[in-house]
């Protein structure tokens, strides 16, 4: 390189040929246009047109073209409907491989989905609830892990978050009946049944028991959460090192961006339709939002929507929407309703209790309260 | 005569204009990829399948077969939304326009997802 530079002197230093010239009468006319006071000889602009340094500017151009959008390796998404919902994968890397681990993690949710889901006959949540007040069934690995959880959860909120809310949310079914409100009488039954304390796990013998019949688990609040970390487990395993498992708004994310940021995670508006109420830049962490806008109808004036008192059966009337974030999916799926029911003084104290977890509450009235931790990071 | 002649023989207007031409060379990079981020489109998911992807600049209305029927997407000014859907609750058309990267319109009885892709502004969104 440097002897060339040195060749490329000796050129400019010769005499004029005929080629270069042809090339004088562009050189003078530029002369003219910008510098009148001072005369440059025409070696001068020979010098900067010469090859060397056109050489150098392409080289430049397309060192930067190639900085611009090559190094980056490609973000592929895919959605499928599972879970009663819409799950999104994101995942990071060269096509093929990415195409084998998003199925990969396709499948394994939707292994999840026939264990827990409430709609299944026969499967180890529909078998749970038959055998109410008869006798302990044996389940697979993972819902004995979701039920485990669920009860841990259950304990650190002082049952604002409840799996055997079942009797209840059957009671008001939404999304199977049409803007129901159960009388009274049969809110206060279907209570009597709702008692997380009556729900009895034997992890020696993968066994789960209610202990009343007519009590029934609902994994609607939890699995979904447990369905993120799963699938994350499952995109790691295959080699991916950076993507989201979105199940729903149950999202887990784990490496950074290809351009090397965090994730940049929206969070619904609770009330404006189009629009996010704030964006947060995230690695290696998961969050959930828990809404009043989900599934809800309207009905003199009073919203009724699904995320449940498990105290009065009535639909939890203190927040507009809970987003909490933490490192794992199960735990903000959860926790979000949880922290939705507790309304938002007692919840936002719940979440400043714990240093693992951060959140978001917007009350009845629209106003936002952020967590101490996480003022910082939020776009608001 | 080498490259420290040329230096020497530039005039201060020189050197601005040398500058600015490959400050603007630079710049212009980062401000092509900002304002046009690479064209969102509408990507449209039937039954667990992808049919296709859909400008957001370009105006039409298309008409989608699903299992239980027909659904109506508009696409108008950079934004989408169903104008039709056999579903019982009309939940996706009740959602209205979206036109951001991450959001989706779904038609869950029609087993239609309506999702904006392309370089935007989330790369996801918890709702």
């Amino acid at each position: 390189m440097h002897r060339r530079k040195c060749s490329d002197k000796s050129e400019i230093a010769s005499p004029l040929t005929g080629s270069e010239a042809r090339n004088d009468t562009t050189i003078s006319r530029f002369v003219i246009a910008s510098e009148t006071k001072q005369s440059y000889s025409p070696e001068f602009y020979r010098n900067f047109i010469t090859k060397k340094y056109l050489i150098g500017y392409i080289s430049l151009i397309t060192i930067l073209l190639l900085l611009s959008c090559a190094k980056e390796l490609p973000i592929f998404k895919k959605t499928k409907f599972l879970m009663d919902t819409v799950v999104t994968i994101t995942a990071v890397g060269p096509k093929e491989e990415v195409e084998k681990a998003i199925d990969a993690t396709f499948s394994e949710i939707e292994r999840l989905e026939s264990l827990m889901s409430g709609f299944r006959e026969g499967n180890d949540v529909d078998r749970i609830n038959r055998s109410a007040g008869i006798n302990p069934v044996k389940v697979d690995r993972d819902v004995l892990i979701v039920i485990t959880k669920a009860i841990e959860i259950s304990e650190m909120t002082g049952g604002a978050f409840d799996i055997t809310i079942g009797p209840l949310s059957s009671l008001w079914g939404f999304g199977v009946k049409e803007n129901y409100i159960p009388a009274r009488d049969d809110i206060k039954k279907a209570l009597s049944l709702v008692d997380y304390r009556k729900l009895h796990v034997n992890v020696q013998k993968s066994e789960v028991l209610l202990k009343e019949k007519g009590m029934k688990i609902d994994l609607g609040g939890i699995a979904k959460g447990y369905a993120a970390d799963k699938g994350v487990e499952v995109l790691k395993g295959e080699g991916i090192k950076a993507g989201i498992v979105a199940v729903a708004g149950d999202i887990r994310v784990f490496g950074k961006r290809p351009d090397g940021k965090p994730w940049h995670i929206g969070i619904k508006h609770p009330r404006e339709k189009d629009k996010v109420l704030t964006t947060i830049d995230l690695e290696d962490s998961s969050i959930s939002t828990s809404g009043d806008y989900e599934r809800f109808f309207v009905k003199d004036g009073i919203r009724y929507h699904h995320i449940f008192d498990p105290k009065n059966g009535l639909p939890a009337p203190n927040c507009q929407s809970v987003t909490i974030i933490s490192k794992e999916g199960i735990l903000v799926d959860a926790l979000a309703t949880a922290v939705f029911v507790l309304g938002p003084e007692k919840g936002m104290e719940f979440i400043e209790s714990n240093k693992l977890i951060k959140g978001i509450i917007v009350d009845s009235r629209g106003e936002v309260k952020i967590s101490s931790a996480l003022r910082r990071k939020v776009g608001l | 005569m080498g490259f420290r002649d040329i230096i020497k023989g530039m005039t201060f207007w020189d050197k601005v204009l040398i500058l600015l031409l490959s400050g603007i060379t630079v710049l212009s990079f980062f401000v092509v990829k900002t304002i046009f981020p690479q064209g969102a489109e509408a990507s449209i998911d039937v039954e667990g399948r992808n049919i296709g992807s859909y400008s957001l600049e370009e105006n039409r209305i298309l008409k989608i077969k699903g299992p239980l029927g027909i659904t109506e997407i508009e696409i108008k000014n950079g934004k989408v939304r169903v104008i039709k859907d056999p579903s019982r609750y009309k939940i996706c058309i009740n959602q209205g326009w979206i036109s951001k990267s991450g959001e989706a319109l779904i038609c869950l009885p029609s087993r239609i997802i309506v999702s904006i892709t392309g370089e935007g502004r989330y790369d996801a969104i918890s709702w």
